[in-house]
């Protein structure tokens, strides 16, 4: 007993020793540091794979699983290029902490909205002899962001609460006598400050510049009249459902798919789907940029599209011609579908990331005041 | 303290400081590794991104950051108020209960604080207040109520999923101070004709006081510094500052005003702790209860007021009567009874939901479960991701939580033995890490950490989580110190003992529960922990809560569970051997003694 007792300590000392060596080398000199440093981030350089690869970063969960195992072996077949996936948390706190530190990634995909200026500090512009960008919108193509897929926020319900007429719009959602039940809608402006001022009667084509008075004000009504609870996750929306705390809301068509298939007994409106894209960036701190425009460029064509939407139900591709090659079925459920071409609300991508810093401010002072 | 001037020449061997020289490394690492980076964030707060105090003015103009500067404050209060209360009658329990009885309630105070962390205890709540969740089915089907209650999500949500960390937090703190106390006063006062009623407000509350202040102090700046039970349990009108500060870091990229909005929360919580300090509270937690702390002359005057009051004869019929009112005596200690198994229940309903939630078919969590079935299980055991998570985070944890253990050892054996002024200082000083909020103090020590080199390595989290897992060893190891009868160590020391021989054969015996308790509590905050986890971790170093955190942000994977799950059975496993060793070496002592 005591024999093993002293070789735990004697671990616990060893670590101990680490430590205080740590600790006296933090109180030296800054100066010295800085080639520390180097020589660390040199040292797992090394580790990391070898060159030629990209590393694509993806906001985790099970597209992770899809990109790792479907999509990037699909890409290094088709361009013989190694690529590797990780996971962020989409927060720009670790793609700064990325960029100060570790500096492995290389593709980058973005769920923010923020000036172009902002993106200029973290994002190498777009090399759009490699980045053709055919087939995409050019609404969602800037100098530095182009976009990987939708994200289709839907009137959604719980297919038990409407047995008779089914909610269809953005105002039917703001209509608690005609569709009663808990509203769910999601902690964030961009795409609810959209749903506010078509639920109060503005035409899809009229919605930018966005009105924030006059949205805030439907949004006022909304709180006012009927029972609301906010989400920050798509996992808690799809909770909020199955457990029966909101009956009616703001989906995510990926989210809302997915769920069915897990026999969560929902349904989502096709009118009226807010189009919010993800997008991909390559960062500034990229080992490998040449690679990482290619990957963009094989992702975001038909091909990869239509992979994309394939090996993850759910995806809704970017680039049209997706669909050419799309299981008929699948692509019934997808908003980016020409025939919903007249129905569906895209987003002005160029106005949401100059307005983003004032509009998130606003939202965070409403937010907190509604009581 | 008769022995001290015996125990002079010994001493003198360590240096001037004597004991408390052991104080000094704890406090380096402290101030390697907490202290520059939180004087790091205060260099960003005032010069991100150039030189203004805009980052402040800001705090103090835009309405939402004093709204939830004022949410933070009321519910960590209200929650601290309800912890006091409710884990009053948890700590009567303790006290006068049996030995089996008081073990099952620790074990239910333990639980909480032990398995599968924040975010499993979070799914389970949302899932046991849902509209269509167990709470409401069994209220519903007993005919209470005739449509499910809106529980979440509220304040009310809130209250409940922080109040189930927060009063085993208070209970424990403040059980392990005030069984420090001795006990003399009070049968000094039975003696003298008081009635038990009488006895408890005069002999043993004002000796109690200390530890329950401390306790709440430590309940409070917890609560205060919590966002992930708010956003998850609460609606709008619960955002908490913290909360702000995580967004600002994460959806705005503004790291000084979320560095401005970190030193405000530290300020606040720093302003509570002088408060507390001031009122004596800290104090408890490294000297027992009532154990000659001096005393000024102005809290002798109000202890012997309030006793004059309590023993004067109008206050002395009232007690007399009340106490023979022999059915109001039965209707309190019922009333009592159950709602300590009310309490008890409560403390342990997550975790049993959160296990039998993890067996479900399908990959979406409700309750009841749909089938039964090991997949998810499975999973956790095989998938290659989970697998090498696990790995990376029983090594973390286990080296932070020695090392922890052995620098809270350290810091109180300079506290309980050492002869300096200033302990409350040093107390103080360990306790900084609860404070500030984690994902500050985690940025602070990345930015430092990117600095030497160490951030992305398993070195680097370790170091972050023995950052954070010290405040606890302190707690745990002080108490155990003080209790130790030194004179053994001084006989110990006359027949020639070398100290590290003393230390192994004489003091280690005793903390050695102790130890336990440190070195396991350190362990699952490790397992647990998410703000240095995701900052320090990267594409190829990822540690459990990250892939648990990933799985509850985007899908509420059921593996979460199952890690929740596998987490329980290892606690209720380590806790069942702990006791069943404590149970054999009492009787084997006991019966040694006969």
């Amino acid at each position: 007993m005591t024999k093993r007792t002293t070789r735990r300590l004697t671990y616990g000392g060893g670590a101990l020793l680490a430590i205080a060596a740590l600790a006296g080398c933090a109180a030296g000199a800054p100066a010295e540091q800085a080639s520390t440093a180097a020589e660390q981030a040199s040292t797992a350089a090394e580790e990391a794979p070898a060159a030629g690869n990209v590393v694509v970063v993806d906001g985790g969960g099970s597209y992770h699983d899809v990109a790792s195992q479907t999509i990037l072996p699909a890409f290094t077949k088709a361009t013989g290029i190694d690529a590797t996936a990780a996971s962020y948390d989409f927060s720009l706190g670790a793609i700064q902490a990325q960029m100060e530190g570790a500096k492995d990634w290389d593709v980058v995909m973005f769920a923010a909205n923020m000036p172009e200026e902002m993106q200029a500090q973290m994002f190498l512009p777009l090399d759009r002899k490699i980045v053709t960008g055919e087939g995409v919108p050019e609404g969602l193509i800037n100098d530095y962001l182009i976009g990987s897929s939708i994200n289709g926020f839907q009137v959604t319900y719980r297919t038990d609460a409407y047995p008779g007429a089914k909610p269809q719009t953005w105002a039917d959602v703001w209509d608690c006598d005609t569709f009663p039940g808990t509203r769910q809608m999601m902690n964030w402006p961009a795409g609810t400050l959209e749903a506010a001022l078509l639920a109060d009667g503005v035409a899809a084509k009229d919605l930018y510049p966005l009105d924030l008075d006059r949205a805030f004000a439907s949004l006022d009504k909304l709180v006012k009249k009927c029972d609301v609870v906010w989400y920050n996750t798509g996992a808690d929306q799809i909770q909020n459902f199955a457990n029966g705390v909101a009956t009616i809301g703001m989906g995510w068509n990926g989210r809302v798919y997915q769920a069915q298939q897990e026999g969560v007994d929902i349904e989502a409106s096709m009118e009226q789907t807010i189009l919010a894209p993800t997008r991909w960036g390559v960062l500034k701190t990229s080992k490998n940029p040449e690679a990482a425009m290619k990957f963009i460029q094989w992702d975001t064509s038909p091909e990869g599209n239509a992979l994309e939407a394939t090996a993850y139900p759910g995806q809704v591709p970017v680039n049209s011609g997706a669909f050419d090659s799309l299981d008929p079925k699948l692509a019934e459920t997808l908003p980016t579908n020409p025939k919903y071409a007249d129905t569906v609300v895209p987003t002005d991508l160029a106005y949401l990331d100059a307005s983003f810093p004032a509009m998130y401010d606003r939202w965070q002072t409403w937010f907190t005041g509604i009581s | 303290m008769t022995n001290a001037s015996v125990a002079r020449p010994s001493t003198r061997r360590w240096g001037s400081l004597g004991a408390g020289s052991l104080a000094i490394p704890p406090l380096a690492v402290l101030a390697a590794f907490f202290l520059v980076p939180v004087v790091v964030i205060g260099y960003r707060s005032l010069f991100v991104p150039e030189f203004s105090l805009v980052n402040y003015t800001n705090l103090f103009t835009k309405p939402s950051f004093l709204r939830t500067l004022v949410n933070s404050a009321s519910i960590s209060l209200i929650a601290t108020a309800y912890a006091l209360v409710l884990g009053s009658v948890l700590l009567r329990a303790l006290i006068r209960s049996s030995q089996w009885i008081r073990a099952a309630i620790l074990v239910s105070l333990v639980l909480p604080l032990v398995t599968g962390g924040e975010l499993v205890r979070l799914v389970a709540w949302k899932i046991i207040l849902s509209p269509e969740g167990p709470l409401n089915s069994a209220l519903m089907a007993t005919g209470l109520i005739d449509s499910p209650l809106v529980l979440i999500p509220n304040r009310f949500a809130v209250i409940v999923g922080l109040l189930h960390v927060m009063l085993p937090l208070f209970v424990l703190t403040a059980f392990s101070a005030i069984r420090l106390g001795n006990v003399r006063l009070h049968h000094a006062a039975q003696g003298m004709g008081s009635t038990p009623l009488q006895t408890f407000l005069t002999a043993d509350l004002p000796k109690i006081t200390p530890a329950v202040l401390a306790a709440l102090l430590v309940t409070f700046v917890i609560g205060f510094g919590t966002y992930a039970t708010p956003s998850g349990l609460g609606g709008p009108g619960d955002t908490v500052l913290p909360q702000l500060v995580i967004d600002q870091l994460k959806l705005v990229g503004d790291t000084g005003q979320a560095a401005a909005a970190g030193v405000l929360l530290l300020a606040v919580a720093l302003l509570v702790l002088v408060l507390l300090t001031a009122l004596g509270g800290i104090r408890a937690i490294y000297s027992p209860a009532g154990s000659g702390a001096p005393r000024s002359a102005r809290n002798m005057s109000l202890a012997a007021g309030w006793t004059a009051l309590i023993i004067s004869k109008p206050m002395t019929a009232v007690f007399r009567a009340i106490h023979r009112a022999g059915w109001l005596r039965g209707l309190t200690k019922a009333l009592l009874a159950l709602i300590t198994l009310l309490l008890v229940l409560f403390l342990i309903a997550p975790t049993v939901i959160g296990v039998v939630i993890s067996f479900t078919e399908s990959s979406i969590l409700t309750f009841p479960p749909k089938g039964f079935s090991f997949h998810w299980y499975g999973q956790f055991f095989t998938d290659p991701v989970w697998v090498s998570a696990t790995k990376n985070s029983v090594v973390v944890g286990v080296i932070s939580a020695i090392v922890a253990t052995a620098l809270g050892t350290m810091t109180a054996y300079a506290l309980v033995r050492g002869r300096f002024r200033r302990k409350t200082g040093l107390m103080t000083y360990t306790m900084l890490p609860l404070l500030i909020p984690w994902v500050v103090a985690a940025l602070g020590l990345y930015l430092v950490l990117v600095q030497i080199g160490a951030a992305y390595t398993l070195p680097g989290l370790v170091i972050g989580h023995v950052i954070i897992a010290l405040p606890f060893a302190v707690v745990l190891m002080t108490p155990a110190m003080s209790t130790f009868d030194w004179t053994q160590d001084r006989a110990a020391q006359v027949v020639g003992a070398s100290p590290l021989r003393r230390f192994y054969d004489v003091l280690l015996p005793h903390l050695r529960p102790s130890l336990f308790i440190s070195l396991w509590f350190c362990l699952v905050t490790s397992f647990t922990e998410i703000a240095f986890a995701l900052l320090m971790s990267n594409t190829y170093m990822s540690t459990l809560p990250v892939v648990m955190f990933d799985g509850i942000r985007y899908n509420v994977s059921p593996t979460v569970a199952a890690a929740g799950g596998v987490l329980t059975a290892v606690t209720v496993g380590a806790l069942a051997l702990g006791f069943l060793a404590h149970t054999v070496a009492t009787k084997r002592t006991s019966s040694r003694r006969n």
